[in-house]
């Protein structure tokens, strides 16, 4: 009988800010990649989830989802340098803060990929602009309380957005990404440039188009 | 008056409850910790099955132009990877384009020993 004295591998696994600190801070090449691994394994389940929900509707969702993903993964890493998990001291709350930092880069590629599949000319363009300044503000990914959702009205909002085009829905979604489905409210002058660059038409146009979405969404959520 | 201005808080209202279900509905990223805690109330943590592209994170290794930047080792089946991948390794620099082909080159001798 054979009798390896070789140690058994054991699987370290570290917790979220082991390995946010640890990828920034570590100088052995091999111990970086494996933090990163650890990082990629834990959320990339979560991100691809979201990334597919929001690319469903859109052409070739799944490969739309799967550049984003990947995308999304190549920019955290990138910026991982600036998040600083340290400031919140509830071991608990980690995941959560994580997925919602993960989840305004995923937005930001988004915005990228969809751009450059609409049209190749912006892509250079939002690569030079500078990120959402947003994006490294850690307070804020922790937002305002939700007021709550009934189920029923989920299912209406879910029907209503199937009965608009691509381009409707687009422009609805950036408005109210920025809580601005208010006519009184007006999108940020970057976001209404990107929605008119990609489409190709003035703002009047684009606030028209938004108007006509919405209307057509309240008359199915709220008058049927 | 007094309808009018309640006609615009009821509009407000129902923009804001859209809104929110947008956020929390897969329709929008969830951005903030109470709209990713939502998002998984309502569909749960249950990842789904992934596609063969994001089982392994070697895109992290190959798509990515700052790889230097990343500090990353590059193994010599990352580089089969990246010269299978026509065009990509363009972008890489001169060290690692040149490390790739003499790692290709080892390999190839190997096999016709």
């Amino acid at each position: 009988m054979e009798i390896s004295l070789e140690p058994k591998s054991t699987k370290v696994i570290f917790s979220e800010l082991q390995i946010i600190e640890g990828i920034k801070a570590a100088n052995n090449e091999k111990l970086i990649r494996i933090l990163q691994n650890q990082f990629y394994h834990k959320y990339k389940g979560y991100v691809y989830k979201v990334t597919l929900c929001n690319c469903i509707g859109f052409h070739d969702s799944q490969q739309f989802a799967i550049d984003i993903t990947q995308q999304t993964f190549i920019n955290a890493l990138k910026k991982i340098k600036d998040f600083d998990l340290s400031k919140e001291k509830n071991q608990d709350k980690h995941q959560y803060l994580i997925k919602a930092w993960l989840g305004r880069i995923a937005f930001n590629c988004f915005k990228k990929e969809y751009a450059e599949r609409k049209d190749v000319i912006y892509l250079d363009d939002l690569t030079t602009q500078p990120e959402d300044e947003k994006i490294d503000l850690f307070e804020s990914l922790y937002g305002d309380e939700l007021i709550e959702i009934p189920n029923e009205f989920r299912t209406k909002l879910n029907e209503a957005m199937n009965l608009l085009t691509e381009e409707q829905k687009h422009i609805l979604l950036v408005h109210a990404d920025e809580e601005c489905l208010n006519n009184s409210l007006h999108l940020s002058d970057e976001a209404m440039e990107y929605l008119c660059k990609t489409y190709n038409t003035s703002s009047a146009n684009i606030r028209q188009i938004k108007k006509r979405a919405l209307d057509k969404i309240k008359d199915n959520c709220f008058n049927k | 008056m007094k309808t009018k201005n309640a006609d615009k808080s009821k509009d407000n209202q129902q923009n804001k409850l859209i809104e929110t279900t947008l956020k929390t509905s897969g329709f929008l990223f969830p951005k903030t910790v109470e709209e990713v805690k939502e998002y998984e109330r309502v569909y749960g943590t249950t990842d789904i099955i992934l596609p063969l592209e994001l089982q392994e994170p070697t895109f992290l290794y190959t798509k990515s132009i700052e790889v230097q930047n990343l500090n990353l080792e590059i193994l010599p089946s990352d580089n089969f990877a990246m010269a299978a991948r026509e065009g990509v390794s363009n972008n890489l620099p001169e060290e690692i384009q040149r490390k790739i082909i003499e790692d290709i080159k080892k390999a190839e001798q190997k096999r016709l020993k």
